[in-house]
């Protein structure tokens, strides 16, 4: 048993579907997606065309310049992410133990941007002329370590690269961090942008991006005509707290994580850890599957991945077959270090507004039949389970709950 | 000329234009950290064509900068 319960008291959405929790939320709950044909490069030559890419951003709107100089994309999301989340949960940093706030955050691709430009340098002018922020920009931790800097924090904190489940090892290990007693607040998420030539290049190896170049069309989980997974970008981070620390300052609760389990498939060919990750996530709970009114899949919509995840939840769910599942990272773009916290958010922000996220699909697949939320739909929602799973079989799911 | 440059480098890093004067110490006045430091070096090097190191022991002035590239022109002057 955790000596302390965690829960969630602020949300902060940096999104191709929307910058903060009720624009994002608008369009994710009735459909709307964010994916669109590559503008940030000529794609013409490019074995990839779509993206969940974030069309208006100003870092300056949040982050003071000399951050901003230093920093790559996916730190000026991260930064604004948690500056939002802050606001969101009336969080002041200044009157808190700063050896009691820490911050835990996924990334996978670190900085692209930045990198590109190295190139650039190194190949134009040489080496002695390579901007000075190339190793402490690009590395995926510069956005944990730009929020410590920028809030003055000082407690346990820790930065998870882990494929597609990158954000839901920092959640993991963040919610431990306050379940253990290290931390009474964590600043829970992560960030990614991915979106240059070169960072679409190395993703595009992976042999799990769609190359299909209808954005309508490119990102169909559990579909029988799925391709892979769109990349997106963004961060979404979350302000975790000891229930006693929120009930203390009398913050606005959203919701509880009741429980998280993480496994790993060394077979990634296999989805019997997965299953087991479900189902043990369900019983520390103690709910029944009958309990949870929706699941967030993990949906990276290769044909193998799908099929094994589908497969494990139709198994996990056999009590309880009618049980919603939805996938909105097909509306906005899979986010790896953000990937998780995005779907927690919306667990949380469906509980509140009883409408549940929707997901793209045009022709169901007959090897993953489950009750997909493809329209909008009110409903009720006590409990959600969020899933993630990385290309190597790591496996987590949370189950959050009011 | 050289100040003009460095005031644009400054800017650049984001440095408030009101804080950036002949006395201005890098390091106690600017808050300059090592990269903002190297930065300035590579600034000037595209500019003038000159290597200054910035990154010694003593903290230095914004006119103790400008006299460094200011000696390192000429030497490069006379050397050709």
């Amino acid at each position: 048993m955790s000596k302390h319960d965690v829960v969630i008291t602020g949300i902060g959405i940096i999104n191709p579907a929307g910058t903060g929790k009720d624009e994002f939320w608008h369009n994710i709950s009735t459909g709307k997606s964010a994916i669109r044909a590559i503008s940030r490069f000529d794609s013409t030559d490019f074995p990839t065309k779509v993206a969940g890419e974030i069309a208006e951003f100003a870092p300056a709107d949040y982050i003071p310049r000399r951050f901003i100089v230093k920093t790559d994309r996916f730190t000026h999301y991260a930064l604004a992410a948690t500056e939002l989340a802050l606001q969101d949960a009336a969080l002041d940093l200044t009157q808190e133990d700063s050896y009691r706030v820490g911050v835990w955050f996924g990334n996978n691709a670190g900085g692209w941007d930045i990198c590109e430009r190295g190139f650039y340098e190194l190949y134009n002018d040489g080496a002695t002329m390579v901007n000075p922020w190339q190793a402490t920009a690009w590395f995926p931790t510069a956005a944990q370590g730009y929020v410590t800097i920028r809030y003055g924090i000082r407690g346990y904190s820790k930065s998870f690269v882990c494929d597609r489940a990158s954000g839901a090892s920092g959640l993991y290990f963040g919610i431990k961090s306050i379940q253990e007693g290290f931390n009474d607040v964590v600043i829970a998420g992560g960030s990614e942008a991915p979106i240059t030539r070169f960072g679409m290049t190395c993703y595009y190896e992976t042999g799990e991006v769609s190359a299909a170049s209808d954005p309508e069309k490119a990102y169909l989980p559990f579909d029988r005509n799925r391709s892979g997974l769109v990349l997106g970008e963004g961060s979404t981070v979350l302000v975790l707290e000891s229930e006693e620390h929120a009930l203390g300052r009398g913050a606005k609760v959203y919701g509880k994580v009741v429980s998280g389990c993480m496994t790993t498939d060394t077979d990634p060919t296999s989805g019997a850890n997965f299953e087991r990750c479900m189902a043990r996530a369900i019983q520390s709970a103690q709910l029944q599957p009958t309990d949870i009114d929706i699941v967030l899949a993990e949906g990276c919509g290769t044909q193998q991945s799908d099929r094994i995840e589908g497969g494990a939840i139709a198994n996990v769910f056999a009590q309880a077959p009618n049980v919603a599942v939805s996938v909105p990272k097909a509306l906005y773009g899979h986010l790896y270090g953000a990937s998780c916290v995005t779907e927690v958010a919306c667990s949380l922000l469906a509980m509140e507004t009883e409408q549940l996220p929707t997901m793209n699909q045009t022709e169901p697949d007959s090897d993953c039949r489950l009750n997909f939320v493809t329209q909008p739909q009110s409903h009720t929602v006590r409990h959600a389970l969020v899933n993630s799973r990385a290309r190597e079989g790591v496996n987590a799911s949370f189950v959050i709950g009011k | 000329m050289v100040m003009d440059a460095l005031k644009d480098i400054l800017l650049d890093l984001g440095i408030p234009e009101q804080e950036i004067t002949e006395a201005a110490l890098l390091r106690k006045d600017l808050q300059l950290d090592s990269t903002e430091t190297v930065d300035i070096s590579l600034g000037l090097k595209r500019r003038f064509g000159v290597n200054v190191k910035l990154e010694s022991r003593k903290d230095m002035t914004l006119g103790d900068v400008c006299e460094m590239v200011n000696q390192a022109i000429a030497a490069t002057a006379t050397a050709t």
